[in-house]
């Protein structure tokens, strides 16, 4: 597996764990009854503004992380630590058509979402479907990348 | 849409050029190593500027570094 493919297989593995563990909290707040979920766009609002740097700064920790066992790993088979961190036309290419199916998905999903109001679902439905999608689109957009890198362009 | 299959002399000329590595390619012409491989590879058709880059280290014209097979022009 190359760098590139090995970075958007860590990109999975931490999108999945960092929304799922923060899910997790977020919905033991509200069984708990700490979260007030009596005004519905003041705490979506709150639960997607601090996810939002949450989600950077374990990121930044994961890709640290990552780039250091991946150094560690690299030494112990005895190869020369390659760490292909320049980004050129390829990845460019690859980074925009993964993007385009990330941004399909995440326009299906705000037309659902928007459906699901239709209907008269509740409002808490239409923001758990925006980042369901959201989440989705990010996955389907580094599987694209692992494909992309793996296939060709 | 025809699809033109692009092939390359790239391996051979880095052979040619005392055994030229992969890293040292794309270090010369500012690209990853993976990205040479997927070149070599025929996996990726670059664009003009990474063409003449490359045909200019091997002090080649394009067309002795790239070219096109007739039968495997794909429709």
């Amino acid at each position: 597996m190359t760098y590139q493919e090995t970075k958007s297989l860590t990109n999975i593995i931490s999108t999945i764990a960092i929304t799922g563990i923060y899910a997790i909290i977020i919905y033991q707040r509200v069984l708990n009854g700490i979260a007030d979920t009596s005004d519905v766009f003041k705490f979506w609002a709150l639960t997607i503004l601090i996810f939002i740097p949450i989600s950077i700064a374990a990121r930044i920790i994961i890709m640290i992380i990552f780039s250091i066992i991946n150094a560690t790993v690299q030494t112990a088979k005895g190869e020369e630590i390659d760490i292909d961190d320049v980004v050129d036309e390829r990845d460019k290419l690859i980074e925009l058509k993964s993007m385009r199916i990330s941004l399909i998905i995440f326009s299906l999903g705000f037309i659902i979402a928007l459906g699901t109001q239709l209907i008269d679902m509740s409002h808490h439905m239409f923001f758990i479907t925006l980042i369901a999608f959201g989440l989705i689109s990010e996955i389907v957009s580094d599987i694209s990348m692992m494909v992309y890198y793996r296939k060709g362009v | 849409m025809t699809k033109l299959v692009i092939n390359n002399n790239v391996r051979t000329l880095r052979f040619f050029n005392d055994e030229m590595s992969q890293k040292d390619l794309a270090k010369a012409v500012g690209v990853s190593r993976q990205t040479i491989v997927a070149i070599e590879k025929g996996q990726y058709s670059p664009t003009l500027e990474l063409c003449f880059k490359i045909a200019l280290v091997f002090n080649k014209t394009i067309d002795e570094v790239f070219y096109v097979e007739k039968n495997q022009i794909e429709d």
